[in-house]
């Protein structure tokens, strides 16, 4: 092995000494004990790549992105994970008829909830009217981190971040609302305590035509509604629960 | 999904070098953690087909290079993008000097090829042997190697030249008159 051929190894010998204990490396680091040139090069080489990966190594890493990844996978399956599809749109369903809501819950037609995202603002009452007739949902998850990338993986607007209080919530499921010409709004089917918790999410764009005041609670029916946005997305919650136990949510 | 433990023990160990690898890669603080979340919600949805969990570190890297390819496919604007160092995220006091090293590092990597930027990166990561690097980057061992010899050339030149640029100007004397 001549220096050049030790050199193109070395270059390979990670600073904090992790490779010390790896063959390819022996002969090489030998030599470089033998002969001076190629001591003095190693030495300045390692003294390089020390700073170097203390530079990269301090780069800083915005908390959020982890804790919202960790808030969402925090949001425990109710019941034990199973490999058969099957069992969780019987789980789903279960909560459903939990609730009292299977029954009520009204197929909307295609061309039915395409005239309500075909307003020219969509109000609470459009929204009400999508949540109130949510069955057939397009996929039933156990967590929204699943929800999450089920919506990703289509294309479909998915939450980016969530307020770290979601993680308490359990999920049932989400069903994708879109047409033609109008907006599309994702919207996840969540639960606590027994009531339905519905998280619309749609892109941050689309959230400019809807007509909720943003950080504003309101009321339809018996239905409490609240808006945000971040910088993709605009999410509104909508839910029968009462408004004190839906703010510690978004808080 | 894999378990949940297993997904929050991953996040918690690779979550910072993987944001690391994409903002060096992508240096927008967004798309980095764009690429950084993507990669966790791809382990989320089909990390349960990886037989060997040994490999779950291997596998996160190797899933955000492609995606940051993937997206330099479709974007075609990273390498004519400048360095906005002002989007880096802002820190407390106690972190200034490093953010400052931390940038100069992304600012010089910038001006490397992406075929050498990435072994580098992830190099001094320090969590990767060579072998892992050629896994990740599905490239041989003696390429990762060589990449690695050339990009460390590179890179001194380049922060030499950096750190000359960066020297004041010598202010003029003027003659002492006899």
């Amino acid at each position: 092995m001549n220096n050049n051929e030790a050199k193109e190894i070395l270059s390979a010998y990670r600073p904090g000494g992790g490779d010390a204990a790896d063959p390819i490396f022996r002969e090489a680091l030998e030599q470089a004990r033998r002969d001076p040139e190629l001591d003095a090069w190693f030495k300045a080489e390692r003294e390089h790549d020390a700073a170097f990966a203390r530079a990269i190594q301090s780069l800083p890493v915005p908390r959020d992105g982890k804790q919202s990844l960790l808030a969402l996978a925090r949001v425990e399956p109710r019941h034990k994970r199973s490999f058969r599809p099957t069992w969780s749109v019987a789980i789903a369903a279960g909560i459903l008829l939990a609730l009292g809501l299977a029954f009520f819950s009204i197929p909307l037609s295609q061309h039915e909830y395409e005239s309500v995202l075909q307003q020219e603002e969509i109000g609470v009452a459009g929204l009400h009217t999508l949540a109130n007739a949510m069955e057939p949902l397009d996929f039933y998850g156990e967590s929204i981190l699943e929800l999450r990338g089920w919506l990703a993986g289509r294309g479909a607007p998915a939450p980016a971040s969530l307020p770290a209080q979601f993680a308490t919530l359990n999920s049932i499921g989400c069903r994708v609302f879109s047409s033609e010409t109008g907006p599309t709004f994702s919207l996840l089917c969540l639960e606590k305590d027994g009531e339905l918790v519905h998280l619309f999410v749609t892109e941050e764009a689309t959230g400019a035509a809807l007509a909720i005041a943003d950080r504003t609670w309101l009321t339809h029916d018996d239905w409490n509604a609240y808006c945000w946005s971040d910088n993709e997305h605009t999410y509104v919650l909508m839910s029968r629960a009462p408004r004190e136990q839906l703010e510690t949510l978004v808080i | 999904m894999p378990a949940d433990s297993e997904f929050n023990d991953l996040v918690s160990a690779w979550y910072d070098p993987l944001y690391r690898f994409a903002i060096s890669l992508a240096k927008d603080p967004e798309d980095a953690q764009d690429l950084t979340q993507t990669t966790f919600l791809k382990w989320a949805r089909k990390g349960d087909a990886l037989r060997d969990r040994s490999k779950a570190k291997t596998w996160l890297f190797s899933v955000l290079y492609r995606e940051f390819l993937d997206h330099v496919r479709r974007a075609r604007r990273y390498s004519d993008d400048e360095l906005e160092a002002d989007r880096l995220p802002a820190t407390d006091s106690a972190d200034a000097e490093r953010v400052i090293d931390g940038r100069t590092a992304v600012a010089a990597l910038d001006q490397l090829d992406k075929r050498f930027r990435a072994p580098l990166v992830l190099f001094y990561l320090e969590s990767h042997s060579y072998q892992e690097i050629a896994e990740i980057l599905d490239i041989p061992i003696g390429t990762v190697m060589s990449r690695l010899r050339r990009a460390k050339d590179r890179l001194r030149a380049i922060l030499e030249t950096d750190a000359k640029s960066n020297e004041p100007i010598p202010f003029p004397r003027k003659e002492a008159q006899s």
